[in-house]
Parts: structure tokens; C-alpha cells; sequence
């Protein structure tokens, strides 16, 4: 079991990595990380998100019927994004407010529902809830370097806090979308090369 | 019972789908049962806030605005429920407008607060909206409410030109910078506060009548 847990986290963290390795989930990736803080409390709920919903989804593997597989899933995934959006309206309604539909939009992030499909749907839960999580981290660990170099060039801040000099004009293109492609671009180029360093030694 | 024979039968994909879509609407009812109270709390509180900051009214911390809302709200207009007469910091009574219109991508709903002759806003309070993160978003931020505070308006209202994006500081000439990169979202909010001026106008109008 453990081992398994290990290969799993090494897998989704950096050689599968959701983002950088499969290209998945890149529409959130782009619109929200032109801001720390609203990026790690996506990118957090997309971790909760992942592990509950592949954890649901394994304990209910046997019963799915085929035919109606992805409509479950569907349910099972927009269930627990309902609850973290009401979570976040309840709790931390400023956040909720500066994050806007984009809580609502996790529902679509198809790195949850690939893992359903790929994974929840043919292992037990435990595991299962394990490899959420895991994918969930990858997903984190490459949105927020992305969010900090997007926050500090586009605003001159870190969390708000203002970090660089007086005189630093903010490059206002890092807030826009744009951006969010092209550092993405240059996060996987960066890492893939290497990934392919390592691999040729 | 056979697991397999029976998720082939005809009914079960039926009776299932059915099943668990119930137990999930059920749950989820459940959470938001639970949170309701709470959330419809961080909505005026929310409105709140708005009509507090429209006024330049400063307050320490979420706890204090309700009371100093019942303080500082001094009359509400009697022909519609959402103006308010509000009194500021300095002691002056200010007409205050709660709208609502259309931005880029939802509704942006605001607390607009003019001086009593009609000459200046005093200020804005954002009170929800559905714009961009970042883009859009920034109507809320400091930097572009503070070019609002004490501005006058001009015979056409307010114009939103493309501008240094930083702030137009200038409170005689009627004229904020839009957000760089969020041109739909600025004017569209300068709509909103034009065609509030346009109310506030008819307002007074029928009030001197």
C-alpha cells in the first residue's frame, strides 16, 4: 500500500503531473492566477475536491451502471464544488466574493473528472482518495509559482503585500490572460526540459 | 442477487440515477440548510459596507458596521426603498442610491452616494459583481473607488476615458480612468453610474416640486 502511495505521489507531482504533463485543467490554470490568494484557495478546493470526489465515486464503483456513468460522476463532483462554494460564502465571504463563478467553474476542470474516470472507477477508496489529493497537489504545486511571478510583475504585490520598488512599473499584460498562457508555456518548457535532462543520464 | 444482471435490467440505471441523485440534492440541501442563515448575514452585511464606504464613513472592523449603519442611515426616501439618506464622518447628510445594472459578465450591484445639492459624488461602495478576477474585478480596489470620492459631475455625468490606468485624481474635471485592460467592465459600470445620476436628477426635481 505504501509503496503504491509513494509511486502515486511522485507520479502526479512531477512525471504526470495533471498541468505540466497532460495538459489538463488549463482553463482555471489561466483565468485565476493573476492573484496568490485566490489561487491557493482554488487550487486547495480543487484538492478537496478531487480526493472526495474519486473517494465517492470508488465506494460507489460497483453499483454505477455503465450507461449512466459520467451523469454520476457529474453529480458526485458538482456536490462537493456546492459545498465548497456554500462553505466559502458562509465562512469567507470576501474570498467568495473575489473568486466570483470561479468556484462554480471547478465543476468543469476536467482534471476531476479524468481521474474519475481513470482511476476512482477501477480502485478502492482509500487509494482512490489518495490519488485525488496527489493530483489535486500536482495541479497546486504548478498554479501557485505560476500565480507568484503573474502577481508579482502584474501588481507589484505578493498576497497583497507590496514587494516591489516605488518605481517598478506593474506589467499590466501578467493580469490579463495572455499571460497566463504563455508563463504557463514557459513553466512546462522549462520543466519538461528538465524532465528530459534527467531521463537521458 | 447477480450484481451484473441486475445493472443490465432496464429499471436499474433508472431507480439509481434516481436514487442517488436524491441522496446527494438531499445532502446538499442539508449543508446549505446549515449555511443559509449565515450567508444571507454576509449579504447585508455586505450592503452594508457599501453604504457605509459610499459615504467615506471609516469603521474598524466587520462588527462595527452594523451598528454604525443604524446610526448613520437617517431616513430612507419615501417614494422608493433604495435611497438613503446617510449621515458622514463630517456631519453632512448624504443621498444615497443602492442599484443595480449589468457589467460584463453578471450583475454589479452598488451603494452610489451624491451630496445633497447634486454637484458631487461622495463616494461608491461595491456591494457584489461578477467581473474577471484581476481585470474587471479591480472596481473594487482602492486606487479606482478613490477617483470617485468627492468628484463633480459634469452636465453629461461622468466620463470613463482610457487614462494613466493609476487614478485620475482630478475631482473638478468629471473624468476617471478606466481599468487598463477591463474597458467593458469600466464603462459598463460608468453606465450604471450615469443612469443613477440621471435618477438622482429626477429625484430632486420632484422633491423641489
Amino acid at each position: 500500500m505504501n509503496n503504491q502511495m509513494i509511486k502515486i505521489a511522485k507520479d502526479y507531482l512531477w512525471t504526470n503531473n495533471a498541468v505540466i504533463v497532460q495538459i489538463l485543467g488549463i482553463c482555471s490554470t489561466l483565468a485565476v492566477t493573476n492573484n496568490v490568494r485566490n489561487t491557493l484557495i482554488m487550487t486547495l478546493a480543487v484538492v478537496f475536491v478531487t480526493g472526495l470526489s474519486n473517494f465517492t465515486i470508488s465506494l460507489l464503483r460497483d453499483w454505477i451502471p455503465k450507461k449512466v456513468r459520467m451523469i454520476v460522476q457529474t453529480l458526485v463532483i458538482a456536490s462537493y464544488v456546492i459545498v465548497v462554494d456554500i462553505i466559502l460564502k458562509a465562512q469567507l465571504p470576501d474570498v467568495s466574493k473575489a473568486l466570483g463563478p470561479y468556484v462554480g467553474l471547478i465543476i468543469t476542470n476536467c482534471i476531476i473528472m479524468g481521474r474519475a474516470e481513470a482511476f476512482a472507477q477501477a480502485n478502492p477508496p482509500l487509494i482512490s482518495f489518495w490519488d485525488g489529493i496527489m493530483t489535486g497537489m500536482g495541479y497546486l504545486f504548478v498554479l501557485i509559482p505560476i500565480a507568484i511571478l503573474r502577481e508579482m510583475l502584474g501588481f507589484g504585490t505578493f498576497w497583497g503585500i507590496q514587494i516591489m520598488p516605488e518605481g517598478f512599473t506593474p506589467w499590466t499584460i501578467m493580469v490579463m490572460a495572455p499571460s497566463g498562457f504563455f508563463v504557463l508555456a514557459i513553466f512546462i518548457w522549462i520543466t519538461k526540459s528538465l524532465s528530459d535532462k534527467r531521463r537521458a543520464k | 442477487m447477480d450484481l451484473d444482471k441486475l445493472k443490465t435490467s432496464r429499471y436499474y440505471p433508472i431507480v439509481f440515477t434516481f436514487l442517488i441523485t436524491f441522496f446527494f440534492i438531499f445532502f446538499l440541501s442539508f449543508v446549505y440548510g446549515f449555511s443559509k442563515e449565515k450567508i444571507a448575514e454576509n449579504k447585508t452585511l455586505f450592503i452594508k459596507k457599501a453604504v457605509l464606504q459610499a459615504n467615506r464613513i471609516s469603521f474598524e472592523s466587520d462588527k462595527a458596521v452594523a451598528s454604525l449603519y443604524n446610526e448613520r442611515v437617517v431616513g430612507m426616501s419615501t417614494r422608493t426603498d433604495d435611497v438613503y439618506r446617510v449621515k458622514d464622518d463630517e456631519g453632512k447628510t448624504n443621498v444615497t442610491f443602492l442599484v443595480s445594472g449589468n457589467g460584463l459578465w453578471g450583475i454589479i450591484t452598488a451603494a452610489i452616494s451624491f451630496r445633497q445639492e447634486g454637484n458631487r459624488l461622495v463616494g461608491i461602495g461595491i456591494v457584489s459583481h461578477s467581473e474577471t478576477p484581476g481585470l474587471g474585478g479591480r472596481i473594487e480596489e482602492d486606487w479606482f473607488m478613490r477617483q470617485f470620492q468627492d468628484e463633480m459631475i459634469s452636465k453629461e455625468g461622468i466620463r470613463s476615458l482610457a487614462g494613466s490606468g493609476t487614478g485620475n485624481l482630478d475631482k473638478e474635471d468629471g473624468v476617471v480612468d478606466a481599468i487598463t485592460g477591463a474597458t467593458l467592465t469600466s464603462s459598463l459600470f460608468n453606465r450604471i453610474i450615469n443612469d443613477t445620476i440621471v435618477r438622482m436628477r429626477t429625484l430632486g426635481a420632484q422633491a423641489n416640486e
